[in-house]
């Protein structure tokens, strides 16, 4: 999976946002936030990255069970379905 | 023509004669000399704007067209668009934004009544927020909504104040991330990726500098209080008029 090309993630403050531009803001108007967690699963996926590959990411980085690991990157991706690539 | 609005000097020559009366607040002398912003709209813009449009009259089209054109060009002058109906109360500005439709500039029309003169309407839907020499000011335009709601004044901004109808009056502070989540959709996002960055550094300035609250409210003097003593302490001490 990988991030479709035209979306920006910017630090604002204590949280994250993901913005669309040029042809891509036509496309989907408005703003995500991430937070800490979500930032860093959208930087990895900038390089692509499969659901277990996240998942293993978000195990090294972060004190988490796999069951809960798994889940978040599920929502993860579900939240931010519209901005990967088909 | 030549206005100052935002303090910014604004230079465009009208497709129609008659759009000149919406910004007689706002003309200025034109001398000649460079404006800080050059707006032009080309037939294809209003072409374009009329096939999306239709039932829009030319002269409206070409005044939300000039409102678009400039909004685009704030960020440079460490600007912003922002949908809200402005109350100026002692000297500083409280913004009251929400969906069209909500009630803000029946909020805004209540603390006036409530206030009498300490408090007037300085825009009643489109103003622009400022920042200046580090301070964040709300100032009004000629776009004031269908109430025409429009003052040529720039505003120290005081509060954000994010609207919400409800049975019960009661004002929350929100947190950065919960005004990340509302604050979006009350500005235009530029789509160029040099005005985006621009655009997103202004935001966070505005969001650190200002606080923001939710308020719930119904249509009644019981809501500016709720609303007002929430955003100004010392209001509740000095606001002559009270409902009690």
């Amino acid at each position: 999976m990988k991030i479709k090309p035209g979306f920006m993630l910017r630090q604002l403050g204590e949280n994250y946002v993901v913005v669309a531009l040029g042809p891509a803001a036509e496309e989907f108007k408005g703003i995500i936030r991430l937070n800490p967690a979500g930032a860093f699963l959208w930087k990895r996926l900038g390089d692509g990255a499969s659901e277990d590959e996240l998942v293993a990411a978000l195990l090294g980085e972060y004190d988490v069970d796999e069951a809960a690991a798994r889940a978040d990157t599920a929502k993860f991706l579900a939240d931010i379905a519209d901005m990967l690539e088909a | 023509m030549l206005m100052t609005v935002a303090g910014l000097r604004v230079r465009y020559e009208p497709r129609s004669p008659d759009i000149i009366r919406f910004f007689e607040r706002f003309l200025t002398p034109d001398d000649a000399s460079a404006p800080d912003v050059d707006v032009h709209i080309t037939d294809a813009d209003f072409a374009a704007a009329a096939a999306a449009r239709p039932a829009v009259s030319d002269l409206s089209r070409e005044f939300g067209l000039l409102l678009e054109k400039l909004a685009d060009e704030l960020p440079e002058f460490d600007a912003l668009f922002f949908h809200a109906a402005v109350v100026e109360l002692d000297g500083r500005a409280y913004a009251f934004t929400a969906r069209s439709g909500t009630g803000k500039s029946t909020h805004a029309a209540l603390w006036r009544e409530h206030f009498g003169g300490r408090a007037r309407i300085i825009n009643g839907d489109k103003p622009f927020f400022r920042r200046i020499d580090g301070v964040w000011y709300a100032c009004g335009t000629p776009w004031g909504g269908k109430e025409g709601w429009y003052e040529n004044a720039m505003v120290p901004l005081g509060a954000i104040c994010f609207l919400e109808q409800g049975c019960v009056n009661r004002i929350v502070s929100l947190g950065e991330a919960e005004i990340i989540d509302r604050v979006f959709r009350q500005t235009v996002m530029p789509a160029d990726p040099v005005r985006m960055e621009k655009y997103l550094s202004l935001l966070q300035s505005l969001i650190a500098a200002t606080p923001c609250y939710l308020l719930s409210c119904d249509i009644s003097g019981e809501a500016v209080r709720v609303a007002s003593e929430g955003m100004i302490p010392s209001s509740r001490a000095n606001a002559p008029g009270g409902t009690e």
